[in-house]
Order: structure tokens, then sequence, then C-alpha cells
């Protein structure tokens, strides 16, 4: 069963009462809240997730309540709490979901040192995952949520999951936070992508999260071999440049974009150094999407042949 | 989401990891959460690996166990990194510093030490050093963090230590402090006779308390520090202690002896007791005798024995909003109490509280 196969109301008050248990593949995550408008905004963008039914064990369980006690008077704010603590302060309830999506990520980083995690976009096609490692801003989100609106698997828009010094990339597909102006861009360029609200003031800006599309979730936990890194720099108005960089300086930017690469130490220095051996890496300058698409496809034909 | 009793299944497996083979999944998820939240998830992690059962545990508990050791490895790395730059600082300066709680139990090679959750580290130099360890230490670059002019005032009047500072870009902040207690306190121990007991820690310009000090150490740190939520992970670092020193020779008696010579009489009666109520820890009958005159009149220390115990429990994370708080709230007005004068202590707390209602939102 999945989300979408509950009628909103039901979802959002069976997670204001037991919570809900998705699977999001690696993971299975529990959440619990009272505020209906972000249950009814996660009924939408985890539309086609597995629902987990009676679930004996989640590895993350978040709740989002509305604050009480005292302070009720003067705000309309929630908090995040796992592991009965609040990472964070309380925030607007309009930023229920961003806010959702933030801490999971952050949960994520902190929790799953078994797999090296990488601070990147990854898709995939026919078995064979694209890298996309990016600073915040280099629009790899934009760039995946793009792509698996083509005919690529999102993996993930925000962690490549590399699980073995093999390559080996697991999903860990959440809807796309798209930003700004990139809304629209993406709006454009796949009018069939379906959003959640457009959330703004946010400190990120205006987000809009992208559903994930049902074929990104029909192979579940399955992984896929990384086949190919391009590091998305985003640039308005540039024009597409793609260069093929050295495996050290490779290396180098997979290490810099690691969020736990200095915990797992050696190993991470052995999964990267394979990683960049392992298939090409380029830099890929651009301005357009389209443009972007088209250089990436013509990547994957080398890549094929080589 | 909380089945049964997450404490009570966190202290049985630490008394005895073998129990971690008879969990089911809710329990197990009961169990991660609860040592998340008390910050001490990589040390039941060591407690299993000691036991040798971590190959019997259900894969999601082996990631979770392993995930969390390695976070912690890396930080007990990073703190002795920190403390050998701070060294190579204070060396030149002529200044000797006793590295105290998480680095000092690294640098002894206590087992729980590269388990434990740190966000910075501690070291103690002579009083009449300070001005020289201080200048030193920012011409080296460190900085004060976050501090406004009143936090400063309030450490540098109050507090038994600088404020804490930070090296740019680097995770753990450093706290120098020149005393273990605060100096308003009731406590004084002298910091002259700490220094003449110290141990060579093997690295040049870095020594250790001897072993009844550093217990004394974690025993003040135990009921005088102000934050009093979540005192479980100090409860261990006492338990693992006293642990690792009780077949030493006399260790009992050097301990009761020296809380004598301190004046600490009072904070190791309450943590003896602490650790047997909480963690059934096998301290020695005739300890316990011997020290019941370190406390306080038959009727407070009744009250506080409890009270303590359930401060010092595992928190249990499920409830929201989390219970205590009335209880919490007396004693850190307490460990305050004990910090300052009462004419100082009221406008603090008032300001701090102000401070809090108005802090801005993200």
């Amino acid at each position: 069963m999945t989300t979408g196969d509950l009628p909103a109301a039901a979802f959002a008050s069976r997670m204001a009462a037991d919570g809900v248990t998705l699977r999001i593949p690696p993971i299975t995550v529990r959440v619990r809240s009272d505020v209906r408008a972000l249950a009814l905004q996660l009924h939408n963008v985890y539309r086609d997730y597995a629902l987990v039914a009676d679930a004996d064990f989640a590895d993350v369980d978040i709740r989002i309540l509305r604050e009480r006690g005292l302070r009720r008077w003067d705000s309309k704010q929630a908090h995040f709490i796992v592991d009965g603590t609040t990472p964070f302060d309380p925030f607007p309830i309009e930023h229920a979901l961003p806010t959702f999506e933030w801490g999971l990520n952050w949960v994520f980083a902190q929790r799953m040192n078994m797999w090296l995690l990488l601070h990147a976009a990854a898709v995939e096609r026919d078995g064979k995952a694209l890298l996309l490692p990016a600073y915040p801003g280099g629009g790899k989100s934009t760039l995946a949520a793009s792509l698996a609106s083509r005919d690529w698997r999102l993996l993930s828009d925000e962690f490549a999951v590399v699980a073995d010094e093999r390559g080996t990339v697991l999903p860990f597909a959440r809807p796309p936070a798209i930003k700004n102006a990139a809304i629209d861009v993406l709006r454009a360029f796949a009018p069939e992508i379906s959003f959640g609200p457009v959330i703004p003031n946010t400190r990120k800006g205006t987000i809009a999260h992208m559903r994930v599309p049902r074929a990104s979730l029909e192979l579940g936990d399955a992984g896929a071999t990384v086949g190919m890194i391009a590091f998305p720099e985003f640039q308005a108005g540039a024009t597409i440049a793609v260069a093929r960089i050295g495996e050290a300086d490779a290396f180098m930017r997979l290490a810099v974009h690691s969020f736990n690469y200095d915990v797992l130490g050696a190993r991470a220095f052995h999964m990267a150094g394979a990683l960049v051996r392992s298939c090409p890496c380029h830099v890929l300058r651009y301005g357009d999407l389209s443009d972007a698409h088209a250089a990436l496809e013509s990547l994957a034909r080398t890549a094929v042949t080589a | 989401m909380n089945h049964g009793n997450a404490p009570a299944i966190l202290i049985a497996a630490i008394s005895d990891a073998a129990g971690l083979r008879e969990l089911d999944a809710k329990a197990w998820e009961a169990l991660l959460s609860c040592a998340r939240r008390n910050g001490v998830l990589a040390y039941l992690a060591s407690r299993a690996e000691m036991r040798g059962v971590v190959g019997d545990l259900p894969p999601f508990a082996r990631d979770a166990l392993a995930s969390a050791r390695l976070s912690a490895a890396r930080i007990g790395q990073l703190a002795l990194w920190e403390l050998d730059r701070v060294g190579r600082v204070l060396r030149p300066a002529g200044v000797t510093v006793v590295a105290l709680k998480g680095v000092a139990y690294l640098l002894r090679g206590l087992p729980h030490a590269s388990t434990r959750r740190m966000s910075d580290i501690d070291v103690m130099v002579r009083r009449e050093r300070l001005p020289d360890a201080e200048h030193a230490l920012r011409t080296a670059g460190w900085s004060f963090a976050n501090a406004d002019s009143y936090d400063e005032q309030y450490y540098r009047r109050w507090s038994h230590e600088l404020p804490p500072l930070q090296f740019p870009g680097r995770l753990l902040a450093l706290d120098v402090h020149h005393t273990i207690c605060p100096p308003a306190s009731r406590l004084r121990p002298d910091p002259a006779a700490m220094w003449a007991r110290a141990e060579a820690a093997g690295k040049e310009g870095v020594c250790l308390l001897c072993p009844e000090d550093s217990v004394l150490h974690a025993a003040v740190h135990l009921f005088f520090d102000s934050d009093f939520d979540s005192r479980f992970r100090e409860v261990i670092d006492l338990h693992e202690l006293v642990t690792a020193f009780a077949n030493r020779d006399a260790f009992w008696e050097r301990l009761m002896d020296r809380a004598r010579e301190l004046g600490l009489e009072r904070p190791l009666y309450y943590a003896l007791r602490g650790l047997v109520d909480v963690i059934a820890t096998p301290v020695p009958g005739e300890v316990l005798e011997a020290t019941s005159s370190f406390g306080p009149p038959p009727r407070v220390a009744a009250w506080m024995r409890k009270t303590l115990a359930t401060v010092l429990a595992p928190v249990d994370p499920e409830p929201w909003p989390p219970p205590h708080a009335v209880k919490l709230w007396l004693l850190y007005v307490r460990s305050h109490w004990l910090r300052m004068p009462a004419h100082a202590l009221i406008p603090h707390l008032a300001r701090k509280a102000l401070r809090r209602t108005t802090a801005p939102a993200p």
C-alpha cells in the first residue's frame, strides 16, 4: 500500500495519532505530526511511497508538533523532535515541510556512517548511476529533478549513498527542493511535474518540492553502479561547457563534497579513490537545462562505448 | 516510538550486553533512541563489542551501533589533535596544562573514552598563568565564541574558566579552567594540591589529575554543573573511572582521604550513592558506610537522594514535552546558588530567562 492509497484525511489523522511509517529506501521513517497542513503536503509529495503497516522498527522517528505551553499565545510555531530532543529552533508552521526535509537530511547525515555520503544528486539509467556532486546553488537538485522527469530514475537530489568499494549507490529519493527562479524554469521545462505548495521566506528563499515520479520508486531499494560523475556548476546565462577532469582533481572534489569522509577515514579514502578510477569525471557548467541534458547524453554515449 | 521502559532496557544492556540478543525490533528502536538521547549509543556499542554479542544482533542494530562508534571515534581523534594544537601554543609560552575530562580519559586510555560525545576539550592552567595562556591562545588565533560582554563578565567573575575559546573552522571549542569548582561556590578545593599530585601524561607540557582527583572532579561535575539535562552520560564517566581505578592499591581509602583534604566530601557522598542507585556500580558497602558522615542532615539526604536518582537516570525520549521540568529547574537554581551569592544570582537568572523568551526565530 502506498501513501496515495489512503485518502488524505485518513493519512492526516493517522499521522496525528500513532504516526505514519514510510519506506524511503534505504531507510524506514516514522512521522508523527499534529500539523494537518504538513500531513496533507506529505500525502501529496510522498504519494507513491510504500506505507509500512504495523512497523516494528523505524530507522528514524520524527515528530513535528505545535508549540505548547506558555508561548503558544505569541506564535504559530512548531518543533522538530527526534530522540526526545529539538536540534533546531522552533519554526513557523508554514515551514513545516521544508523543515521536515532538512531535518531528515540532517538526521541521515548524522547517523548513516555505514555508507559514504556524498553531497550530490544521483540519477540512474539502465543500472548505471550518474552522480552530480555540487555546492549549494550548483544546480544539482534542479538538474536531477529535470532528469527524473525524462527517462532517468531519481536516486536522490541531496545524497549519493555509496555503499561499497565497488561503487554501488543506493537510492535515497526524496522530493527535490526546488528553489526560487528554478521553480518556474523547471515548470516550463517539464509541465507534467507535480509540485507541493510554493513556500516563501524560508532560510533558502522560496521553495517548492517536486513529487517524486512513480517510475523512480518502482525499483524500491535496488542500487546502481556508478557509471559517470559530473560536477554541475549552474551559472545564469552561461553557455554549456564540459571539461574532463583528472582522477586526483575529481577525488579532492568528492572528498570536499562528502558529509562523513572524515568519520569513515581510510575506508572513505579507498571508496572515493575507487569511484574516480572507475568512471569518467567532468565539470559541467550550464545555464540551460536542455543544453545540460544534451551534454550528459553525449557523455553517457561516450562512456558506454569507451 | 517507545515500547516498554527504554531507560531500564538501556541500563540492563549496559550492565550486561548479552541481553541485547533477546531484544525484539520494537525494543531495539526504543533502546537506540534512548541511547542517542542520552549520548551513550557509542558506549553501548563498545559494551556489545566487549561482550562479543555484535555478531548475534540484527543488521539494523549492528549498523546503528557501528555508525555511532565511528562518529564518536572521530570526535576522540579530533579532541586529541586539538589538545596537541593547544600544547604547541602553550609550551613555548611556558604554560603547562592539566588535561581534564574527555581528553584526559583518552590520554589515560580508558575504554569508554573514545565513545564520548564532545563539543569541547577542557584544560586547567595555574591561575597565575591564566593571562599568559589567554594571550598566547588569542595570539595564535583562538577567540571567544558567542560571548557578548555580559557573558564574558559572568564567566570571568563567577565561573571557573575563561569564556569558551574557539579556533575558526574547528569543531571543538576549548575551555580553559584554573580550578575545578566555581570560585564563588562553597567548594574550594585547592588547585595547588591538585597540581602537586598531577601525573605525567606522556606528552610534554600536559599532565593528568591523579586518579582520586579525576574521580572527585567528575563527581563535582555530576552535581554542581548547571546543565542538569541528561546527566546520565556523566554517570557513565564516573562509573568507568571508578571501575578502572577500583582495583588499585587502597583506592577507596585514598579517595575518601582526598575528598577530606580537598573539602569535596559532599560531592563524593552524592556521587557514590548516585552510582549505586542508577547503574549499580559495585561500591563496597564499607565505603558507603564510611562516607555516610559526608552527607547532609538525614531529611535533606533522603530528598536529595531520591531527586538525584531521577535526574541522573537516563532520560526517556518518548514523552513530549519532557516531564520533570520543575525538578530540573530547582536543581538548576540550586547549582547556581552554590556558584553565586543570591544578590548576584537573581538578576542573572532573570536576565537569562528574559533572553530565552526573546530569542529570535530562525
